[in-house]
């Protein structure tokens, strides 16, 4: 059959070029400029298309958040920033980073790149759509832009959009802004559903000879429960996309009560905001989860490599990343404590989100263990994924303050909660995709990132995290509200509140200039960086055993590799040093054992590779 | 055998990861046997999934005091799901057809399922006008609106497979690579979800009443807001 | 670097508690008789400091001994379910640990004492109307229909049970000390909250609903209301306070507030519908200006707000944007209140959606304006 498809592919010789199509053997791929960088169906240039528009909006993300800090931090002095500009940064700001920067990269960059590569496939089973969905990701991203340039600005509603002050007079964006972000959502819900089905089907599908479902790196397992997640969630942000859209632009009375407004009674009746509200976050809390299980699988991964041992309790990490993704469908209406809800909800809702914080907890306790009795290299991932642990950790305990129902009732809307989820998914997750980033930079690039701009970058980010959030929270225990303009003659907020704002502007914009260390480190290493090699950090994984690196289109060369052993196979003596690839034949090491081979014949056995039998 | 083997088998999984072909390229021909099959079931769930939160958010809204049932249900209707009925066995015909090899035959029975189709969303906009003769437009109650944006969506859903299935069918050769009954019959299987989901949004538009939802929320012990 | 990362987090820890305990910025001193959650509170900061500085001091600790030196090498070990077990044990044991008495104090947070003294706040964009029960003890019917400029609350005009119903005037409840109070919470246009921190408990309002909670005041004084949850532009100035009164300064309060049906809370004879109370000058301009939100952004003290303050206004000359300047009489408030974009006072945004007065509000609004000085 092999034959068959190659002459079917046709000849057509790819000259060797940077983007690694050399190694391509018969003619397979793309030849021209066109087809291969902007056009590609090559999960790699795919990857790599989504992590540059997502870092470009990322950075339009912090520059809107620079400029609400500018008000908090010296109200008045920036006259250009008026209630209603003010309340569309937020905005844009919130959906900017939650969806369309860490969504996109999480699954579209990085599961993009690294689920092929670490599997064992050639490609993503569905080429096409992998590439439609990064246009149609970018289309999602034009249009929301775009807002920007609509009569009345864009929506002022802040990210979560609620009923009825998002689609009423009083709030930014009515006229035209709010039509443009639901749209926008809608667009990448389409792109988001192409590329999750690809990231599914490729694991369920594309694994190669001897890459059981439990031998797959923790990177994989986080994005796949991430992206299931996501397939399943998403739709209710449609859902309420839809009919929110229906009410503003037909008078449809979905979520719109009887409302006078402005003085003036409107011709809605009947609606509820709260259908809103369940619907929102119905996808919203799983969406904080497809932002988080992601980062802690390449959290694992980051750990392990740079400590060089394997990961502590492979098995119950991968069980507790599943948990985590199911539980996170029943703890939704903990953001909804203090709506109006039925009050017995409140029981269920604390129960359970607090249930999820025992996976949760025990993830974090596995990382700190596998770094016990490990050989510690303080590289710049290592350093980003020791970051992550300590503000995660910070993130998740005050989580457990917010999902006790009567803890959360004075802290609802305050600070607390500001600093809370900055913390746990904007400090830490962020953590993760830079560790990431200089961590698979070598195997994107062939070259390694500039250490000491890396290691800049890491004390400057880390430390200025916590100086912008820890005091956050007190903030918030005081009673400030979020998502207000200004705080003037407020008698029970002290001057020294207003200093203590002053000074979290600083940070962050000191925090948010660091960020350009990050950016020209990307740019200047990848003509100048040392070279790499193929496994600069010598990892066991398969991503990189790849023959070229990069690697070239089709990833394996003639043959897909045969996987015989877990990722993660550390402290072993092997052909390059204290560690066995997964690709490398069978050891003859005594006492070599994967975490959870219990089953004879199960086919995990280090000395055959997994042919026969079910999961292992 | 183990349980979950079997599950897997059924939903074409392999978890250990036999299918993987040495020489395969993803794009190159049909995909390894079924991973197609594993794609659409994924994007079932996604599509079955969007249905449930509507009829979730319908069935909250219903208990609302404002609710006014929709008038009765204008006859364009019936007729909408006697030809989704037509479709949906046309298309099961044309797969079966192909998986014997009768290809010819399975690509006139996969046309006579498209027209069938086309003819359904055809039949809807004629009922959308008869609703709107009788004065039900989208902004008459929530029940008019729910009307129009769940068989709108359903309609849209339609269409979509219509265009896979224009693709499918026009890719129809006698080879044996291709494995034309593979694409027929995903066809098939989509089409059988269509039709699910529209009894679904039918039975909730015409038959479900606040009342009934007041008992079965008060009978589990569910409070309604 | 390993010894300066470990340093960091132990510095982290310890600063983390220092940090606590010397903050000036504390949850303000509570003024209800929710002791209990303040206590949840406090035991929620305990079990999770305790695991901040434990896990941070392990980190720290494995940073420096596991760190890679020369000769040193990693252990084979895959994992210790033992362990694992034991941990998940102690995790959960500590989430019940939460759990309880979180769980408890809602429960009594959702079970409002029979008896307690209800009062009623209905939110608009941007400011806060407040009703008591009159003497029959029961708040009329109300819907969003009869809502009217004069009748922010929509009170059902028909209702025998409103007629008495104590409309508050003024941005400033109060509340007898000591005695449970239910709030019944409104809205009339979008979501609000209705939030004291003092009080620790509160609600979001919301339009075609009714939502509650209670508390009981322990602590007299006058504490701000605080609008907690985003409703527009004008959020952070939707602004009134609540004073907690011992009964006697509290009944003597009542007395003087008007009710809806006319006159005071004793009873006087007034117009039915229109609030009662003594005559002053510019007083339906006052109230319409209340009623219809403009406060909430135009002071009449003087200090800057969305919009330039009324106080002097009237007489005064405006500078407008694009340089030109106006004289503020009577026609300039009039284009200035209804068709606000056409011109625009310098230095301030152009946000105010149009008023949309009558005739007659007008002319009032305009008269109360000029009573400003």
């Amino acid at each position: 059959m092999s034959d068959e498809i190659r002459e079917r592919h046709g000849e057509g010789d790819d000259a060797a070029g940077e983007g690694g199509d050399g190694g391509a053997p018969h003619g397979h791929g793309p030849t021209g400029f066109w087809t291969r960088y902007v056009w590609s169906q090559d999960h790699k240039i795919i990857a790599i298309q989504y992590t540059l528009v997502a870092l470009v909006v990322g950075v339009i993300g912090i520059v809107l958040s620079d400029l609400m800090r500018l008000q908090l931090g010296f109200p008045g002095k920036f006259a250009f920033i008026d209630p209603a500009s003010y309340y569309q940064f937020i905005t844009m700001h919130g959906m900017i980073m939650v969806i369309y920067l860490l969504t996109a990269i999480f699954l579209g960059g990085f599961g993009n790149y690294l689920i092929p590569l670490m599997v064992g496939a050639r490609d993503m089973v569905f080429p096409y759509l992998n590439m439609l969905s990064f246009w149609f990701y970018l289309l999602a991203v034009l249009i929301l832009l775009g807002s920007f340039f609509v009569p009345g600005g864009p929506t002022g509603a802040g990210w979560t959009l609620y009923p009825p002050q998002a689609i009423l007079p009083g709030t930014p964006g009515v006229e035209a802004g709010i039509v443009v972000m639901l749209v926008s959502l809608l667009v990448f819900i389409a792109a988001a559903t192409m590329g999750g089905l690809n990231y599914v089907t490729t694991i369920l599908q594309a694994r190669t000879r001897g890459m059981t479902l439990m031998r797959m790196p923790l990177t994989v397992w986080g994005i796949f429960i991430a992206t299931i997640l996501a397939l399943l969630a998403f739709p209710a942000l449609f859902v309420s996309g839809v009919m929110m859209l229906l009410d503003r632009v037909l008078g449809t009375s979905f979520f719109m009560p009887a409302i006078v407004s402005m003085g003036q009674p409107l011709g809605y009746s009947g609606g509820s905001p709260l259908l809103f509200q369940h619907l929102f976050w119905f996808f919203g809390h799983p969406e904080v989860y497809i932002v988080a299980l992601p980062a802690f699988g390449i959290i694992s991964d980051l750990i392990s490599v740079h400590a060089r041992k394997c990961i502590f309790g492979y098995r119950m990490m991968v069980w507790a990343i599943v948990i985590i993704g199911a539980l996170s469908f029943v703890v939704w209406a903990h953001h909804m404590y203090v709506s109006g809800m039925h009050p017995w909800f409140g029981f269920f809702f604390a129960v359970s989100t607090l249930v999820i914080a025992v996976p949760t907890a025990l993830k974090v306790y596995n990382w700190t263990l596998t770094l016990w009795r490990g050989d510690i290299h303080l590289t710049a991932p290592m350093l980003f994924a020791l970051g992550f642990i300590s503000t995660f950790l910070i993130g998740g305990l005050t989580g457990l303050f917010l999902g006790n129902v009567s803890v959360d009732i004075p802290l609802s809307n305050t600070y607390f909660v500001v600093a809370h989820f900055h913390m746990v998914m904007g400090v830490s997750p962020v953590l993760a995709v830079f560790g990431g980033i200089y961590h698979w930079y070598p195997k994107v690039t062939g070259r390694m990132l500039h250490e000491g701009l890396a290691q800049l970058h890491f004390w400057i980010t880390f430390l200025g995290a916590y100086a912008i959030f820890f005091p956050m929270h007190y903030l918030g225990l005081l009673g400030m509200p979020r998502r207000y303009y200004a705080y003037d003659n407020y008698s029970f907020i002290p001057p020294s509140a207003q200093s203590l704002n002053a000074f979290i502007t600083v940070a962050a914009l000191v925090v948010g200039v660091a960020q350009l260390l990050f950016l020209a480190n990307l740019a200047w290493s990848a003509r100048r960086g040392r070279p790499a090699g193929a496994n600069p950090w010598r990892a066991g994984s398969l991503e990189w055993q790849t023959p070229q690196t990069p690697p070239a289109h089709g990833n394996w060369g003639e043959r897909l590799p045969v996987v015989y052993r877990g990722p993660y196979s550390y402290g072993h003596s092997g052909p390059d040093g204290d560690y066995m690839p997964q690709n490398v034949g069978p050891d003859t090491g005594p006492g070599e054992r994967e975490e959870g081979d219990r089953r004879p014949g199960s086919g995990t056995d280090a000395l055959r590779p997994a042919g026969e039998g079910g999961l292992a | 055998m183990k349980l979950h083997t079997e599950v897997f088998k059924l939903l074409w999984i392999d978890p250990a990861c036999r299918f993987q072909p040495d020489g395969y390229w993803p794009g190159s021909g049909p995909a390894p046997y079924g991973t197609r099959e594993v794609g659409l079931w994924a994007f079932m769930a996604v599509v079955c999934t969007l249905f449930a939160l509507f009829g979730a958010a319908y069935l909250m809204r219903i208990s609302y005091d404002d609710w006014r049932r929709l008038p009765s249900v204008p006859w364009q209707l019936w007729l909408s799901t006697g030809l989704l009925v037509a479709s949906d066995v046309a298309w099961a015909l044309a797969a079966r057809a192909a998986k014997r090899r009768y290809l010819r035959r399975a690509g006139r029975l996969g046309m006579l399922g498209w027209a069938f189709a086309a003819a359904f969303v055809a039949s809807q906009l004629w009922a959308w006008d008869a609703m709107a003769a009788q004065r039900v437009i989208a902004t008459a109650g929530p029940a008019a609106g729910f009307f129009y944006m769940l068989t709108g969506l359903h309609a849209v859903h339609v269409m979509g497979g219509m265009v896979a299935a224009a693709w499918v069918l026009a890719r129809l050769r006698p080879d044996e690579a291709s494995r034309p009954g593979e694409g027929l019959a995903l066809c098939a299987r989509y089409w059988h979800m269509l039709l699910v989901l529209w009894c679904a949004v039918f039975g909730l538009l015409f038959c479900m009443t606040p009342e009934l939802v007041r008992t079965i929320c008060a009978g589990i012990g569910m409070p309604l807001r | 670097m390993a010894i300066a990362l470990a340093v960091v987090l132990v510095l982290i820890a310890a600063g983390a508690v220092v940090f606590h305990f010397a903050s000036p910025w504390q949850q303000l001193p509570i003024a209800s008789n929710w002791h209990a959650m303040d206590d949840a509170l406090w035991l929620t900061f305990v079990i999770t400091g305790v695991a901040f500085v434990l896990l941070h001091l392990f980190v720290a600790w494995a940073l420096v001994r596991y760190r890679h030196r020369a000769g040193h090498r990693a252990s084979a070990e895959h994992g210790n379910r033992r362990l694992e077990w034991w941990l998940i044990g102690i995790t959960t044991a500590g989430i019940i640990g939460l759990l309880a008495p979180g769980l408890t104090v809602y429960a009594r947070l959702i079970d409002p004492p029979a008896g307690a003294q209800v009062f009623e706040v209905m939110g608009q964009q941007w400011q806060w109307h407040y009703r008591l029960p009159g003497r029959d003890g029961r708040l009329g019917a109300a819907a969003a229909g009869f809502v009217t400029g004069a009748n922010p609350f929509g009170i059902d005009p028909q209702d025998a049970y409103g007629q008495d119903d104590v409309l508050v005037q003024g941005q400033e409840l109060h509340l007898p000390l000591n005695r449970p109070a239910l709030a019944q919470l409104r809205a009339q246009d979008v979501l609000h909250d209705f939030y004291v921190p003092q009080f620790r408990t509160r609600m979001n309002m919301v339009p075609g609903m009714v939502t509650h909670f209670w508390f009981t005041p322990e602590r007299a004084g006058r504490y701000e209301v605080l609008c907690a949850q985003l409703c527009g532009v004008g959020h952070a100035n939707m602004r009134s306070w609540v004073v907690i009164d011992e009964p006697a300064v509290y009944a003597g309060w009542l007395a003087r507030q008007p009710t809806f049906g006319g006159g005071t809370a004793p009873g006087r004879a007034g117009t039915p519908g229109v609030p009662g109370g003594p005559a002053e000058p510019g007083k339906l301009g006052r109230l319409l200006a209340q009623q219809k939100g403009c406060v909430a952004c135009h002071s009449v003290d003087g200090s800057r707000g969305v919009g330039p303050s009324w106080k002097g206004l009237y007489g005064s000359t405006e500078a407008l944007e694009g340089g030109a300047t106006a004289k503020v009489d009577d026609a300039y408030l009039r284009q200035a209140i209804n068709a606000p974009q056409a011109a625009v006072v310098r230095g301030y945004p152009p946000v105010m959606p149009p008023a949309g007065l009558s005739e007659a509000e007008l002319a009032a609004v305009v008269e109360y304006i000029k009573t400003v000085h």
